[in-house]
């Protein structure tokens, strides 16, 4: 059953895509890559966007089976359970360093003080909320921060585009490839958020200019992070060493913005705000997997699964960023990649596969559709009554 | 067969001996006893006395056939009159303001209907005036309000279906819909509905807006409603169903959008640029109205350092020596000034005056100038006061989320504020009324509704009904603007 | 489990969870009332060696009072910052927030002997204090400099900002915050430059000037366009004075006080600073005769060409100027009623020559203390890669590579209308 239009779907990928990438990731890219660092940013993009592609190709040719279907159908069922136990030990993972890195993001740019289980129970009871209430209410949260969220972005952007010096970080390859590929491996955790979006299949009404359109946005929102992370990495230069939060700390650099005073909190907002949109895209896909996994009827015993262990797991990790760091730059990153490649295979065996015969009839009710004129009943209507 | 006397006994029994059950006996012509029954006060008592009791006392016998037939066909002048089947009907006419008039000698009984309901002549509601635009309001009569309608529809499409609610009350309820625009499927779901109402009485519209409303504790309303017809007509047109309740000036229209409460009557009586900021001014003094004083304790009790310089001197100053916290201070302030709103409505109105003057000068002052409170929360609550009124029909709404967002605030900060927020979205995105996405056009967006959404294109733009309410037919005028 | 069940299960929760917060929540008092806001920040050396003294501007509420507050000060010593400010809160009795610090004064004494980016790393590293937090450098002692801010020109909270404001602006082009600083002193060229604020003794002011004379005089200050006028805010005893020099860091120790005079000179490789008044002497030409002339810079357009010809840096600046007469003074004014704004031979020889001198003299000044103002490093690190870095190579320390650089200057005049 669809359950989300072609442009909620977009969003969905445009959110994925855009989120959590712009609080930490800019600086721990710079940390291993240096003045590269953007390269192993466009690197990890060219690997998300063929991952979007394969993931958008397999979600047009399925339009009616879910993933586990269709897993089930090509890797018989012990191959989709494992997918599917893979996926979601990934996504349980990336939504602790989400709430991770949302709880020390309130806790250095807003709190002085702010006790983790007032922070947990608001944050799993709204996140929770959301995910549990479906993907077409996820969508729609979505179409109305969208704009807000963009904005926002934007605005925080080029509050200091004064102060962009071009010639920051040349040259560029001073020290060969390595540093930039080390920068992209370190950074891999950020870019598989779009896994997500294979259990999306089966549930978005298919269009026909679908996959164009999805492309066209993840171009596009890609080279708008590259900017953002270009822009960020030529205002602070040799100074990254301190910025944690790429974009609250963006209008830092501005003099003028002290005037009006803290506009860093505006866009904290922002950021804050993101990151909540991502924590609920991954836990919907939680529960989805879980769903699957334990058989139940409903997500919410699944996510309140992932909740405990998320729970547990961030209490043993006492949220401290700097162990998350540390986490994520020694091991779920390279994780990832594996993640990531296995992934990309998987997609391209599932896309080379022959077209179900459904989607030519799909795609010949879509024209049909489109071409029957809309009005044509009122229009005869209308002639009647005339005559009449 | 019954003697008069005999009809009269049994009618009182049935009415149990009500005192304001009239009846008048007298002789015919030809000599014949006869009786009209009537409901004292609802009835045009001249109207009565002149042209049913005086003809009937001078008819006489023509022919075999029935004499109620008789005086039917050609002795009374009234266009509404009937022979009701069963007594049931009977009484029930008695009671919408008809007479029955009984002769010796025929088993049957005529209606004839000569009401006078005390009407209210149709005047400017109070709750939605207009600068430039019609005046004409609701009142509590529906045949008026009907003819209301109908003054601005004049077309065969607009279908009047009838209905009887309440078992005592009996009101009469009207759904009005067009019927090649409106969709058939919420007529049928709004009939069904209203069918499977079983309770002893409507008194106005609004008991029946709950029942129409999905789920028990929601606090938004799902139901539109409206005081003026040219407001209900332009409804009725996009492809809304309306309902009528006699009694009740206000007429329900569904599906209800949110969006329907940023839209003002004055909008469409204006230009369309001043439409459109007037819309994101009515928004953005919603968005204040619900947030401002959540904000406002969220900063002074957690992020004093998003406070500039020069402000934060100026509040810590005021706020220095207040007893309460600031939570506490903010709680009570708009106890107070609820309190004050509901007071001002139920005090006799030349009260009403003398209470606002006690309640702004007085109260605010003395409680500031006691060190009470301090002046910028009074400040902040008079703000979202007079911002939340920009939205009238969501005022209610707007205090009761601000309440919870103060509160939110004060528990936990701005976490708290984003918090409520994402929830507050997530719930609202959920909600339907009548197959129509309570947030439409902006989740889902739907970009043909957007002309009339956050901003308002001419009239020559908008081509089509809205997208957001499921309609039959799309299309309001040719591409060109010009008559088809 | 049934829905409703679930429901009450939830609402039982949110309840639940409202009433353990609402006791504790009710009480949270207004942050005003448990942080002491800091103002501003002054650091000197400590009386003891190793240790250092924090100085900081506290904000007082006082119930009634303008936003023109006064404002209190405390200072403590301390082995760190960090340590002073802990010291400093046991003193208070309440937390030091940082965030609405507009600027640290940098005392004389501690700018000379310790390196002030590690004095100071403890406020990057935390996100208490604002990034773009300025930082002034004081001729004495921080302290001094700070309590006579918080007295002056009507107690207002940010007028030492206004004056290291308008100088970032205006005197020298860039940044003095925090961000910058270090940004700079991580960079190859590891110098840094801020604004030099100092205070004038008693006496050189005014007596006419009193209190009301004061703030109008302070409005009006913020050193003129760099022509040297500088700002100076009085009060009836001593005025905190700017007037337009540059404290120049290097490897975060003060290096140089830059002069006025000096500091103009260096303005010439800055294409965004205009407005810089050029004085001439005894100029003769067909229409003047020994005349004193003075010129304002309304356009400056430059071009750097960096090559390393031979092992040697060298930097071809071409500069076209165009100016605008301000000044004309000569014993014999009747020959000057003709005088317009075109510009002679003579005059542009006299100011090609005033440039040449300039920038040679700047050069000079940067070679002998090493550091590098405008970054020279980047650009040949950019369009010579190799090459320059063969010359760091061949040099015994490659952070001294200021000392064979070689600059050519040619400048082109022309009257601005």
């Amino acid at each position: 059953m669809t359950e989300i239009n072609s442009r909620q779907f977009i969003i969905i990928v445009v959110f994925l895509m855009l989120t959590s990438k712009l609080v930490t990731m800019p600086s721990i890219v710079y940390s291993a890559a240096a003045g590269d660092a953007i390269f192993s940013i466009i690197l990890n993009f060219l690997v998300e966007l063929l991952l979007i592609f394969l993931i958008t190709l397999i979600i047009i040719r399925n339009p009616h089976t879910s993933l586990f279907e269709l897993l089930k159908r090509k890797l018989t069922v012990v191959g989709a359970v494992i997918v599917y136990i893979i996926l979601t030990l990934y996504m349980i993972a990336r939504l602790t360093l989400c709430y991770q890195e949302l709880y020390s993001f309130f806790l250095n740019q807003l709190y002085d003080e702010f006790s983790p289980l007032m922070f947990a129970i608001p944050t799993f009871f709204v996140t929770g909320y959301v995910a549990y209430k479906g993907i077409r209410s996820l969508g729609r949260s979505l179409e109305i921060m969208f704009w807000f969220i963009l904005v926002g972005t934007i605005i925080s952007m080029i509050s200091n585009i004064e102060y962009l010096q071009f010639d920051q970080n040349l040259p560029y390859f001073a020290n060969g490839i390595m540093p930039v590929l080390e920068g992209s491996g370190r950074s891999a955790f950020y870019f598989g958020n779009s896994l997500c979006l294979l259990f999306l299949v089966g549930k978005v009404e298919i269009k026909p200019n679908l996959l164009k359109k999805t492309i066209l946005y993840t171009i596009l929102i890609s080279i708008f992070i590259v900017i953002i992370c270009f822009i960020f990495y030529d205002v602070f230069g040799k100074s990254m060493q301190y910025v944690l939060f790429a974009l609250s700390e963006y209008s830092q650099y501005d003099p003028f913005v002290l005037e009006l005073q803290r506009l860093v909190w505006l866009t904290s907002i922002i950021d804050i705000t993101k990151l909540f949109c991502s924590t609920i895209c991954i836990i919907y896909c939680i529960g989805q997997a879980n769903k699957v996994l334990f058989q139940t009827k409903t997500t919410l015993l699944p996510i309140l699964i992932a909740f405990l262990l998320i729970f547990s797991l961030a209490t043993l990790l006492h949220y401290d960023l700097l162990i998350m760091f540390e986490l994520v730059r020694d091991y779920l990153s390279f994780i990832t990649i594996g993640i990531i490649a296995l992934m990309l295979v998987i997609c391209i065996y599932l896309t080379i596969i022959k077209t179900p015969k459904n989607v030519d009839y799909q795609e010949e009710q879509h024209t049909r559709k489109r071409n029957e004129p809309i009005f044509a009943k009122t229009g005869k209507l209308n002639e009647n009554t005339k005559k009449a | 067969m019954k003697t008069i006397q005999q009809i009269i006994e049994h009618f009182k029994t049935v009415f149990n001996n009500t005192s304001d059950l009239a009846t008048r006996e007298f002789k015919t012509k030809d000599g014949t006893n006869a009786v009209v029954i009537w409901i004292e006060n609802v009835i045009d008592q001249l109207l009565l006395s002149q042209n049913v009791i005086g003809p009937l006392q001078k008819f006489a016998k023509i022919d075999e056939r029935d004499v109620i037939t008789q005086i039917k066909e050609e002795f009374i002048a009234f266009s509404k009159v009937s022979e009701p089947e069963n007594e049931e009907m009977l009484i029930e006419n008695i009671l919408n303001g008809f007479c029955a008039v009984f002769i010796e000698g025929s088993d049957k009984a005529l209606v004839i209907e000569c009401a006078k309901w005390a009407v209210r002549t149709p005047a400017e509601p109070p709750t939605s005036a207009v600068i430039e635009g019609p005046r004409e309001g609701f009142v509590e009569d529906f045949i008026t309000n009907m003819a209301l309608i109908r003054k601005r529809l004049k077309t065969p499409n607009l279908c009047i279906d009838k209905m009887k609610i309440g078992k005592e009350t009996n009101s009469q309820v009207r759904i009005i819909y067009l019927k090649d625009v409106a969709d058939p499927k919420i007529v049928k779901k709004v009939k069904q509905k209203l069918q499977e109402i079983n309770v002893d009485g409507i008194i106005d519209s609004h008991y029946l807006a709950e029942f129409l409303t999905k789920g028990k504790h929601s606090i938004f309303k799902q139901i539109g409603s409206t005081e003026k017809p040219d407001i209900a007509s332009a409804k009725i047109l996009e492809g809304r169903v309306a309902i009528l309740v006699d009694g009740s000036p206000i007429v329900l229209t569904v599906p209800f959008l949110l969006l329907e409460d940023l839209q003002s009557s004055n909008d469409y009586y204006t230009t369309p640029s001043r439409a459109t900021v007037l819309r994101y001014m009515r928004l953005t003094a919603a968005l204040v109205g619900i947030l401002l004083p959540g904000l406002y304790v969220a900063l002074l009790t957690h992020h004093i350092k998003a406070i500039p310089i020069k402000l934060l001197i100026t509040i810590s100053n005021s706020i220095q020596g207040i007893p309460l916290t600031p939570l506490l201070e903010m709680i009570f302030i708009i106890f107070l000034f609820e309190v004050l709103y509901e007071a001002s409505l139920r005090m006799p109105r030349y009260m009403g005056l003398s209470l606002s003057v006690v309640g702004a000068l007085i109260l605010g002052d003395t409680a500031v100038k006691a060190g009470l409170v301090s002046p910028p929360a009074v400040l902040i609550i008079a703000i979202t006061g007079v911002m939340s009124y920009t939205l009238p029909e969501q005022s209610a709404q707007i205090s009761l989320l601000r309440f919870i967002f103060t509160i939110l605030g004060g528990f936990m900060g701005i976490f708290g504020l984003i918090v409520g927020s994402i929830f507050l979205i997530g719930y609202l995105v959920n909600m339907d009324s009548f197959g129509a996405p309570y947030l439409a056009p902006f989740a889902p967006y739907i970009k043909a509704d957007m002309k009339d959404g956050f901003y308002r294109k001419s009239f020559k733009q908008m081509t089509q009904r809205p997208q957001s309410i499921p309609n039959t037919n799309h299309r309001r005028q040719s591409n060109d603007g010009n008559k088809q | 489990m049934s829905k409703n069940l679930f429901n009450k299960i939830i609402l039982f929760a949110v309840v639940l969870f409202l009433l353990i917060l609402a006791p504790s929540a009710l009480n949270v008092p207004s942050q005003t009332a448990v942080r002491a806001i800091c103002t501003g920040l002054a650091i000197d050396k400590g009386s003891q060696e190793g240790q250092v003294t924090v100085s900081a501007q506290i904000l007082i509420p006082e119930a009634g009072g303008q936003y023109t507050q006064k404002l209190s000060m405390v200072s403590q010593d301390g082995e760190t910052v960090e340590d002073a400010l802990e010291l400093m809160e046991y003193q208070v009795g309440k937390k030091i927030r940082l965030a609405h610090c507009n600027f640290i004064i940098l005392g004389k004494e501690l700018c000379e002997q310790q390196n002030i980016a590690t004095v100071m790393d403890y406020f990057l590293r935390g996100n208490n204090i604002a990034n773009n937090t300025l930082l002034i450098y004081s001729d004495k002692e921080a302290k001094e400099l700070l309590s006579k801010s918080s007295n002056i020109n009507t107690n207002e909270v940010d007028n030492l900002q206004v004056i290291a404001k308008h100088n970032e602006k205006y005197v020298f082009s860039g940044n003095a915050n925090l961000l910058s600083f270090y940004h700079d002193y991580l960079s190859p060229q590891r110098t840094s430059c801020m604004a030099r604020i100092t205070i004038k003794e008693n006496g050189d002011t005014d007596s006419s000037s009193g209190t009301s004379g004061s703030s109008d005089n302070g409005e009006s200050g913020g050193s003129s366009g760099g022509g040297g006028g500088g700002s100076s805010k009085n009060t009836q005893s001593d005025a905190v004075l700017s007037d337009g020099s540059v404290a120049v860091f290097y490897k975060g120790k003060l290096a140089r006080i830059l002069t006025n005079d000096e500091r103009e000179q260096f303005n010439w490789f800055d294409s965004k600073i205009t407005g810089t008044i050029i004085k001439l002497t005894g100029i003769s030409d067909k229409v003047l005769n020994n005349a004193d002339l003075a010129y304002s810079v309304t356009n400056k357009k430059l071009k750097f060409d960096y090559q390393v010809v031979n092992n040697i840096p060298t930097i071809k600046f071409k500069v076209d100027v165009g100016l605008k007469l301000e000044m004309v003074q000569q014993e014999d004014e009747t020959s000057l009623t003709n005088y317009d704004n075109s510009i002679s031979e003579a005059v542009s020889n006299a100011i090609s020559t005033k440039i040449e001198n300039d920038v040679q003299n700047m050069m000079k000044i940067q070679k002998e203390y090493g550091f590098d103002v405008f970054n020279i490093y980047k650009p040949f690190n950019i369009r010579c890669h190799s090459e320059w870095q063969k010359y760091l190579k061949s040099l015994e320390n490659p952070e001294d590579y200021m000392k064979n650089i070689e600059v050519f200057v040619e400048s082109n005049v022309y009257s601005a209308l």
